[in-house]
């Protein structure tokens, strides 16, 4: 296929170019900067910005039609070549060539359209050897392209007539596989360009649930992909290679264009990541616990972080005095730069285990803590395991010459974590023990898993949070530690304010609700529960609502009562007021009106009483 | 000074006594370079129907406790219990020191030393450990370290001092309680029995789906035979009868098995004598037999 991209600075054409500018030194006179050879020429792209810099160019193509048209309308050093022709290769480029100094060899858009690139590549790896080692410039298209990954978990692999699915395309690569190939031919990175596209070409159709980033599925599978390395968005890998390496002798048994499949279960199944500053008497009782494990497939990144010789050198003792067939479990690892988080995540990093567990160094297990894992995981593979935790207070007694005496239980054993995982309420914190949680390896590598060391307090809630959301979390139901709490001296060491504490985990909510997150199963049923709750809440906030307007009404109304009664009462007040004072007056009209009814009356019988005293003196009136 | 280190078994299985063999050649080690501790033997007395080991597995043993202690085994062919095990392995032995262990206990490279520290004051005639992950609730003075009675799981004592009370009593078969019993005749004797919280072993118990320690039937048993031994011994008839009734309203049929056992073995005046006057030492009415620091 004849392929006509023109060249522009921001392609891949444009990233090889600079990183032949970059790379390759000038000399004094430009022109005699190098010769280029440029396989798989197409329309030498390259070609015009290539000699800009000073640079000859030679192109190479299989197809005599376009090398013909190079030669006879553009005057371009251009001829024939076959790739596959390993054999014939040096040959062929020693002719083209005529003894000039080759600076690089350029193979943009060629090695994916080789029945064998690693023959190929080891012909010229050999030949450039012969030719003072000039560099190699490869651009080949990424398959690892979150496009296609997004669109492959639908089932869908689009063969396109050109892109990244070119229909010609007869190998494919990701970040590991071309990697594999130059290195196992011989060919030593310098320098990278990689060519990125957000939307590469395959970005269609444009609602595709599982690609558009709009879509919950499609950001949700965005950010998983980006999360893994840095190639989500490159659509060509754009590098610089120098033939310095040796090449992978070919062989039946080892190829560099496949990996075997790896079955096998990393061994051993668990690495205990205990981190201890190594002034407490509690490590031997932790380690006492892991020595007597019913399941021994486990190792021990003991990571001993303190800026005390004697506590290091007491820590070192201790472990060196435990039976070698313990003790050759045990990695130790010192670090005098103290930090709470940093000698994890080292540990993270040396640890071998299939699953990895960290316990405090004043912990217990019981002795089939691993055991219980184990099985767990080997039922369900690829799950963060979980057991059961009790607590215990402790506290220090007596004392030795140091003043540190062992710590001793001071309480019986509490269950006050969930029985069983629940994600909605570990977001709140507290819920799981470090040492409750397995986590397998290959999420944590997978997905670059790591505790975050700039978190004050609860970088291991947060990294438990993204571990459980993409792994999901199988339970053993079985008690398998005792968290011990300290109630003396140690205790305020432990004990964080509580407003940092809610704010760190506010941090951790925030994080999460920036994108959409997977759920285990069962959380229908826990979203119901919250929802019912909710509008049982709503429900009751209306009644609650309703009654009060009706007491604000009602006190309304007895306000008005109250204000009525009150100018009734005075009316009252008056009106009894007016009835005595009227009472009052009448009682005083009603004495006058007697006594000037008295009076009236006493005329007449004044008059008779003077008629009877006449008759009775004179006879007659 | 030399010392026996006394294992009674019960078809135990082996990979159990690897760990704790490994455990017991560290502690040895380790005991070796801070205190005089010279000679030392591990013995296996097996309680089991059938022996427990083979010579091949002694000889693993041996191989994972190298040429400093010598391993030995002897196969009872009966029953022993507990206490009568450790009396019989003490009878095969001159040692200065005996250290008794349980089969489910696997020792730290320390906790020997820190026993024999603890075991050094001329009145102090046993020592116990702490235990992990499940510590004994069972209380000690802080400053001290005495306790009123020393727990056989991993247990260090005076060879002359056992020997001057006569050794375990034999009739706290198949087990539990003795070590209680032989810490009050011992205390009656005028010695200093001492717990060393710094002394630490693991002893394999687990917890149940209920987070309370498991038990097994016959530990359950066990445990209230033995109850009803020291009451008969140190002269509670009242603690007797309240486990008795106890049992009779509410025991399992575990428990009833050990009261019927109990019955028949006292009519046949096969339990512990009755001791003069024990009270100054008994403490029957807790639960722990002494003291607790706390309730699990």
């Amino acid at each position: 296929m004849r392929y006509d991209f023109g060249y522009s600075d921001d392609s891949p054409y444009g990233h090889i170019v600079r990183l032949l500018d970059d790379h390759i030194d000038s000399v004094d006179t430009p022109d005699e900067r190098g010769l280029v050879i440029d396989l798989g020429c197409g329309l030498a792209a390259i070609e015009a910005p290539a000699v800009e810099l000073g640079f000859s160019y030679c192109g190479l193509d299989g197809d005599a039609v376009t090398v013909d048209e190079l030669v006879t309308r553009r005057g371009i050093d251009a001829h024939l070549i076959d790739l596959v022709d390993v054999a014939g290769l040096a040959a062929r480029l020693d002719a083209v060539t005529a003894g000039r100094s080759v600076a690089a060899i350029t193979a943009i858009d060629v090695l994916e359209h080789l029945p064998r690139p690693d023959q190929t590549l080891r012909a010229l790896h050999a030949w450039a050897r012969e030719r003072g080692s000039p560099a190699l410039l490869v651009s080949v298209p990424n398959v690892g392209h979150v496009d296609l990954a997004t669109k492959l978990v639908t089932g869908r692999w689009d063969v396109t007539p050109t892109g990244l699915l070119d229909e010609t395309h007869l190998r494919f690569f990701n970040d590991r596989s071309v990697s594999a190939l130059m290195s196992g031919t011989g060919f030593a990175e310098i320098a990278r360009d990689d060519f990125r596209l957000i939307f590469s070409d395959q970005a269609w159709p444009p609602d595709h649930p599982a690609q558009s980033p709009e879509s919950m599925l499609g950001r949700y599978l965005r950010t998983l992909r980006e999360s893994t390395d840095e190639h989500a968005e490159t659509n060509q890998f754009v590098r610089m290679y120098s033939p310095t390496g040796t090449p992978i002798m070919e062989s039946p048994d080892r190829s560099v264009l496949a990996i075997e499949p790896d079955l096998d279960r990393p061994s051993p199944f668990l690495s205990v990541i205990t981190r201890t500053t190594g002034n407490r008497s509690t490590l031997v009782g932790t380690l006492a616990c892991l020595s007597g494990q019913t399941d021994a497939d486990f190792e021990i990144l003991l990571m001993v972080n303190t800026d005390d010789s004697d506590d290091r050198d007491s820590v070192l003792d201790l472990v060196a005095s435990f039976d070698e067939s313990f003790r050759d479990r045990i990695r130790v690892d010192v670090s005098d730069e103290m930090h709470r988080v940093a000698p994890l995540n080292r540990a993270l990093d040396l640890a071998r285990g299939r699953y990895i567990t960290v316990l405090d160094d004043d912990d217990f297990v019981f002795g089939d803590w691993v055991e219980q894992f184990h099985r767990a995981a080997d039922e369900h593979p690829g799950a963060v395991v979980r057991c059961r935790a009790v607590d215990q207070h402790i506290d220090t007694v007596g004392g030795g010459a140091d003043g540190v005496g062992p710590a001793v239980a001071t309480s019986g054993f509490e269950a006050p974590y969930r029985s069983t995982f629940d994600l909605a309420s570990h977001f709140a914190g507290g819920q799981s023990p470090q040492g409750t949680l397995a986590v397998p390896h290959e999420a944590l590598d997978t997905f670059n898993l790591r505790f975050d060391e700039a978190m004050v307090v609860c970088e291991d809630i947060e990294f438990y949070l993204r571990v459980t959301s993409i792994c999901g979390v199988v339970d053993t139901a079985t008690f398998g530690m005792v968290y011990r709490r300290w109630t003396d001296r140690f205790a305020s060491q432990h004990t964080v304010a509580p407003e940092v504490w809610e704010q760190a985990i506010q941090e951790i909510v925030r994080r999460f609700d920036a994108g959409p997150m997977l759920m285990p199963a069962g959380t229908a049923s826990r979203l119901y529960q919250t929802a019912a709750q909710e509008r049982q809440l709503h429900d009751l906030d209306l009644g609650t609502s309703t009654l009060l307007r009706r007491v604000e009404v009602a006190e309304r109304n007895w306000a008005a009562i109250v204000h009525d009664f009150v100018g009734l009462d005075h009316r009252y007040r008056d009106v009894a007021a007016d009835r005595d004072r009227m009472a009052e007056q009448i009682a005083t009209d009603a004495a006058a009106a007697a006594t000037a009814a008295a009076a009236a009356a006493a005329v007449p019988l004044h008059r008779r009483i003077v008629r009877r005293g006449r008759r009775m003196l004179f006879g007659k009136p | 000074m030399s010392c026996t280190v006394q294992v009674v078994l019960f078809d135990n299985p082996i990979a159990e006594l690897r760990r704790l063999t490994a455990g017991v050649g560290a502690a040895v080690r380790s005991a070796r370079r801070s205190s005089e501790i010279a000679t030392t033997t591990l013995v296996f007395g097996d309680s089991s129907a059938t022996p427990s080991l083979s010579d091949a597995d002694v000889e693993s043993l041996q191989t994972v406790l190298g040429p400093e202690v010598e391993v030995s085994y002897v196969f009872f062919d009966e029953n022993l219990g507990s206490g009568g095990g450790s009396n019989r392995l003490m009878e095969q032995s001159d040692s200065d020191l005996v250290w008794v262990l349980n089969p489910d206990t696997v020792p730290t490279p320390t906790v020997l030393s820190e026993l024999l520290a603890a075991l050094e004051p001329d009145d102090v005639a046993a020592v116990d450990a702490r235990q992990v992950p499940i510590e004994h609730p069972k209380g000690f003075d802080a400053t001290t370290g005495d306790t009123a009675w020393v727990a056989g799981a991993c247990l260090l004592m005076k060879r002359a001092a056992v020997a001057h009370v006569g050794g375990f009593d034999a009739h706290f078969f198949p087990m539990y309680c003795d070590d209680v019993d032989l810490s009050w005749r011992l205390r009656l004797a005028g010695w200093r029995v001492r717990h060393a919280p710094a002394a630490v072993v693991f002893h394999d118990k687990r917890l149940g789906a209920d987070g309370r320690t498991e038990a097994s039937d016959f530990e359950h048993e066990s445990g209230v035979l033995s109850r009803l031994f020291l009451a008969h011994r140190y002269n509670r008839p009242d603690i007797a009868q309240a486990t008795l009734q106890w049992v009779d309203e509410g025991g399992t049929e575990a428990h009833r098995r050990a009261v019927a056992t109990y019955r028949v073995r006292l009519d046949a005046g096969d339990v512990p004598e009755p001791l003069p006057d024990p009270d100054q030492v008994s403490d029957l009415d807790s639960d722990h037999y002494g003291p607790s620091r706390f309730e699990y």
